[in-house]
């Protein structure tokens, strides 16, 4: 190689100023944090406007609640856009797989089943993966747009939910599954969140140990570490804001502190593992390939169909989760639930800066677009604002948001 | 060597009604450049293609050091050590350098999780290698140039021990300094044995680097010579008529 | 247009496409057959499958042959429903409109080609129709009146339905013949009034703890317009210990809703007896395919509409079933004692004993 060093001697001309570092495993995401300061400036709004109820430790134990379905859903519908798809029937799903899991519940095991719970949850996890298997199979290896079997999906659905019970509702449901949905029972208490929170604390500075000190090893350049201290510092004020937020709200009629409900920890569960998987794990990088240049992924040699399906039994996978935890918040299966919900979780996706066009997205960005839009409407609802007005107001916002990204995007070509 | 390295025997691909590739028989030897010329739609991509597995042969074999193999995917050319810079490139443009080094291929862990740390320290030493100084690592490869973009392509594919490397077009988006350097790292590869199928419309550096060249027209080989017996008014003639000069003989394939 | 609307449409128009292809070898091949046409709003609502249940009884034992389709509550793909319907040969057109004014221009067409219609349940302002409804305004005030009677003074939440739907407005009316006075006089104070997306018993739970977080639980009964957005108001009563503790209304007399009432855990449901109004339908249908005149239908009356039209009517009159008297819906067959009396304690009501 000698001839090689001698005559390549010279520099390949580079391009013009340093291009913002953003590659999908971000190590300063300047984006996401643009999204938090809108949710801070929403939530000091609110608060002032309804004199301090907003920020009360019960409005944001409701609103975690509220945010877990679409928050879940969001995480497995990022991906899906991101590889240049989109999947119109997760809503359409998340009623169907609810009515399933209502009916082996209630009509297909004898009542007061001590495994009532986990097996409903199981056949719903699996008719999701089914579901998304299918739908999968059909945009990946018969080449049906995504759009168009999806579209289907919805309405084969939203009508196949409605016969599974001759469209009646099934409530109320098996105690034990009553718990995934939050509620009295469905928190873990104020021990137990003090506990994980300290748990995750203590992992997340001895897992950044362990890559400073790998990094060292390879001789990867890495970021000074008053700066990553910071970041681990913002993270644990934030987790234990988080916690005192979530014990504040005492379970009624006692002074029991609730804790982290079982839905925002499936929540937060959901998010960090579709986060690891999108920019730690093969399978996410072979979706960010395959979602931001198909040929190119193609000839470097990866199963593109292969991802794209395993890309929809994610989708109804969390689908499945998403129906568990709002069946059980509800407690009742109705056929009807989730209907529209897809158009949510894909504003949520997109005003966390998930690209249409596919190839960029943040999962974290998915969860506090998902948290904007709750906020929004939390907030309206706290301060009486009439509910056409409310769909205004989120249809503005969704438009804006989208509009800066493009601005954003365009701004960094 | 008692075998040539590659040997491609009565290849031939049909795409609906149209022959794109039609009877194709070549052979590439240790070391050796062989440049493929002709028009658009020739059949010089479709047969590269074959080659490295993106397109699967209707008929006719291939050899590989005088072996019988089936090339099915990227993967099984890959296998082999035939390692494809495709004309455009094959990189995702919303991902990194690092990211695009290793597609396809990344180095993993436990259940499939990326060494992402293995792979930064292997791509600094293959950029190093290339003398490609980045802005940084981890800039987007749509921020590149079409030079620095080249050269992670060719990083990418000589990090993998190719023994054959097949080159589309390489030069086509870079000015002189940089085709030059190209040119250079050619004869550089093919004094360490490695076989090399390049594919250029450039007659100039088609003559300056192959030893041997085959004019391909409407998906057949219209004539294969060795590049110091043709002039290039020759090549012109089979590339633009596609039939052999009177005064030549085929060289045996 | 909407995405639903565009393949609702193309769906529809290949159904009267198919329709119009067999409509006339079917007109002769079936000259035997009489077909009486109905168009659903939605029938996704769990009610609509019993009105329907009773239609096809009536319609069987006269010998005629009952044609139904679900506008899946869009009202242009209803309008293209009604005119396949008509395509289809319909003798009698029974239409539970979607949106009242949108369904118009069709109906007049269908009054051109001489076809009567019924406007089922939905009212549609225009002459020449057979109303056949329970008294959509009653349903208010009964709604209202009952839950008055629990709680005559205190804080009332108003969970009301989707607002596309006109009927809305109707079941409003009757509520505030009730209420305003009360209102009016300092007794009820509306602390709370949200509009449930599509009814929608999840949106209405989150909705529910908003509104319950906004006054600090201090709520003493939530007027809910039908028995789905209770479900989602229990749901978010039950979240705070306040199940049972604050008065619920509902409409529809679902199965799970007449359970709770059951178990003391939702004062009251409007129980709209619906097989009585598909039987009912069904029998004035009968009756003009027979030859009857429309305003000459047996009990039929001469209602007027809100523009002054006048439209023979028959009403029926929606019932509050309450604790007290769970045995109408049991004795009528409409819900099973098992059903009602699921999880319902010893002390339980006099049905369940």
């Amino acid at each position: 190689m000698q001839v090689l060093n001698h005559f390549l001697a010279l520099r390949w001309p580079p391009r013009g100023a340093a291009s913002p570092a953003r590659p999908e495993g971000a190590r300063f995401d300047v984006r996401l944090l643009a999204m938090l300061g809108v949710l801070a400036v929403i939530w000091i709004a609110f608060d002032l406007l309804t004199g301090g109820l907003f920020l009360s430790s019960r409005n944001l134990f409701n609103l975690s609640l509220q945010v877990s379905v679409v928050g879940i859903m969001a995480a497995g519908m990022i991906l899906v856009i991101v590889a240049r798809h989109i999947d119109l029937s997760v809503g359409s799903q998340v009623g169907f797989l609810g009515v399933l899991g209502a009916l082996v519940q209630t009509a297909w095991l004898a009542p007061g089943n001590p495994h009532a719970w986990w097996l409903s949850s199981a056949v719903m996890l699996a008719a999701g993966v089914g579901i998304g298997a299918l739908q999968g199979a059909l945009v990946a290896y018969a080449g049906i747009p995504s759009f168009v079997v999806t579209l289907g999906g919805l309405l084969f659905l939203r009508n196949a939910a409605y016969q599974l019970n001759n469209g009646a509702t099934i409530a109320p449901l098996d105690g034990t599954f009553q718990m995934l949905g939050g509620g009295p029972n469905g928190a873990i208490g104020g021990a137990a969140s003090w506990a994980l929170a300290g748990a995750t604390l203590i992992v997340l500075v001895s897992t950044a140990l362990r890559s400073r000190r790998r990094k060292q090893r390879y001789g990867v350049a890495q970021a000074h570490p008053a700066i990553e201290a910071s970041i681990l510092a913002c993270w644990a004020a934030a987790i234990v804001l988080f916690v005192i937020a979530m014990n504040g709200y005492a379970r009624p009629s006692t002074n029991e502190a609730m804790g982290i409900p079982v839905p925002v920890l499936v929540l937060i569960a959901v998010t960090l593992a579709i986060s690891a998987v999108a920019q730690r794990h093969r399978f996410g990088r072979h979706v960010f390939a395959v979602g931001g240049d198909p040929q190119s992924a193609q000839l470097a040699g990866i199963d593109t169909r292969w991802v794209v399906m395993r890309v929809f039994m994610l989708m109804g996978l969390l689908c499945g989760l998403a129906s568990i935890v709002l069946t059980a918040r509800l407690n009742a299966a109705a056929s009807g639930s989730g209907t529209m919900m897809e158009l949510y979780v894909i504003a949520a996706a997109v005003i966390g800066g998930t690209s249409l066009a596919g190839g960029a997205g943040t999962i974290l960005g998915g969860t506090v677009g998902a948290l904007v839009m709750q906020s929004l409407q939390g907030g309206m609802v706290l301060l009486g604002v009439p509910s056409p007005i409310q769909s205004m107001v989120l249809a503005g916002v969704l438009v804006v948001a989208v509009w800066l990204d493009t601005l954003w995007r365009g701004r960094a070509k | 060597m008692d075998s040539a390295l590659i040997e491609t025997r009565g290849l031939s691909k049909s795409f609906g009604g149209v022959k794109a590739v039609e009877n194709v028989s070549l052979t590439l030897g240790h070391g050796e450049v062989v440049a493929l010329l002709g028009h658009n739609g020739a059949g010089k991509s479709t047969l590269i293609k074959m080659l490295a597995g993106v397109v699967i042969a209707d008929q006719g074999e291939i050899l590989v050091d005088g072996a019988h193999v089936e090339i099915r995917s990227p993967r099984d050319s890959q296998a082999l050590g035939i390692e494809t810079i495709h004309q455009s490139l094959a990189l995702a443009d919303n991902l990194d350098a690092v990211s695009n080094l290793f597609l396809g291929r990344e180095k993993t862990g436990r259940l499939g999780f990326l060494d992402r740390d293995a792979m930064e320290q292997a791509a600094q030493a293959m950029l190093g290698r290339m003398k490609l100084r980045l802005p940084s690592l981890h800039a987007l490869v749509r921020s590149m140039s079409g030079g620095q973009r080249q050269a992670v392509a060719i990083a990418r594919a000589l990090h993998f021990n190719a023994k054959v490397l097949i080159m589309d077009e390489p030069t086509a988006a870079l000015g002189p300094e940089e085709t030059r350097k190209v040119g250079l790292l050619i004869r550089e590869l093919a004094s360490q044995g490695i076989g090399i199928f390049l594919i250029s419309h450039d007659i100039h550096d088609v003559f300056a680097l192959s030893k041997r060249i085959t004019v391909m027209k409407g998906g057949r080989v219209i004539g294969t010579h060795e590049t110091s017996a043709v002039s290039k008014d020759e090549v012109l003639e089979m590339i633009i008529l596609g039939r052999q000069p009177a005064r030549l003989q085929p060289v045996a394939a | 247009m909407d995405l639903q609307t565009i393949w609702a449409r193309i769906g529809s128009a290949i159904f009267s496409a198919g329709l119009a292809f067999a409509g006339p070898n079917a007109a002769t091949a079936a000259s035997s057959e009489t077909v009486v046409g109905v168009s659903w709003r939605y029938f996704q609502d769990e009610r609509w499958k019993i009105d329907e249940a009773a239609m096809k009884t009536v319609l069987k034992t006269a010998g005629l042959t009952y044609v139904g389709i679900d506008a899946q509550g869009d009202p242009q793909k209803q309008i293209a429903d009604v005119e396949g319907l008509i395509a289809r040969g319909a003798k009698v057109l029974i239409i539970l409109a979607q949106d009242a004014k949108a369904i118009l221009p069709v109906i007049e067409r269908a009054k051109a080609e001489h076809i009567p219609v019924i406007a089922y349940d939905a009212p549609i302002d225009i002459a020449g129709v057979l109303y056949t409804s329970f008294d959509n305004v009653a349903v208010g005030r009964v709604m209202a009146t009952a839950l008055v009677k629990a709680v005559p003074k205190g804080n009332w939440v108003q969970m009301e339905g989707d607002p596309a739907q006109t009927i809305l407005q109707v079941f409003k009316a009757g509520q505030m013949e009730v209420l305003q006075p009360l209102i009016d006089k300092g007794d009820i104070k509306i602390v709370a009034r949200q509009n449930v997306e599509q009814w929608k018993p999840d949106v209405a739970q989150s909705l529910m703890d908003q509104v319950l977080t906004a006054n600090n639980n201090k709520v003493d009964a939530v007027l809910a317009m039908n028995d789905s957005i209770s479900n989602g108001v229990a749901a978010s009563l039950a979240g705070q210990a306040l199940l049972g503790r604050v008065a619920l209304s509902g409409q529809d007399g679902d199965a799970a809703v007449l359970n709770r009432i059951a178990k003391g855990q939702q004062t009251m449901t409007v129980w709209k007896d619906a097989q009585a109004l598909g039987t009912v339908a069904a029998k004035a249908a009968v009756e003009m395919v027979r030859g009857t005149p429309i305003d000459k239908v047996g009990s039929a009356r001469m209602l007027k509409t809100a523009s002054g039209f006048a439209q023979p009517s028959i009403v029926l009159t929606p019932v509050a079933i309450t604790r007290d008297n769970l045995d109408l819906v049991v004795d009528s067959g409409w819900i099973s004692k098992a059903a009602l009396c699921k999880g319902v304690a010893a002390n339980g009501p006099a049905a369940c004993r």
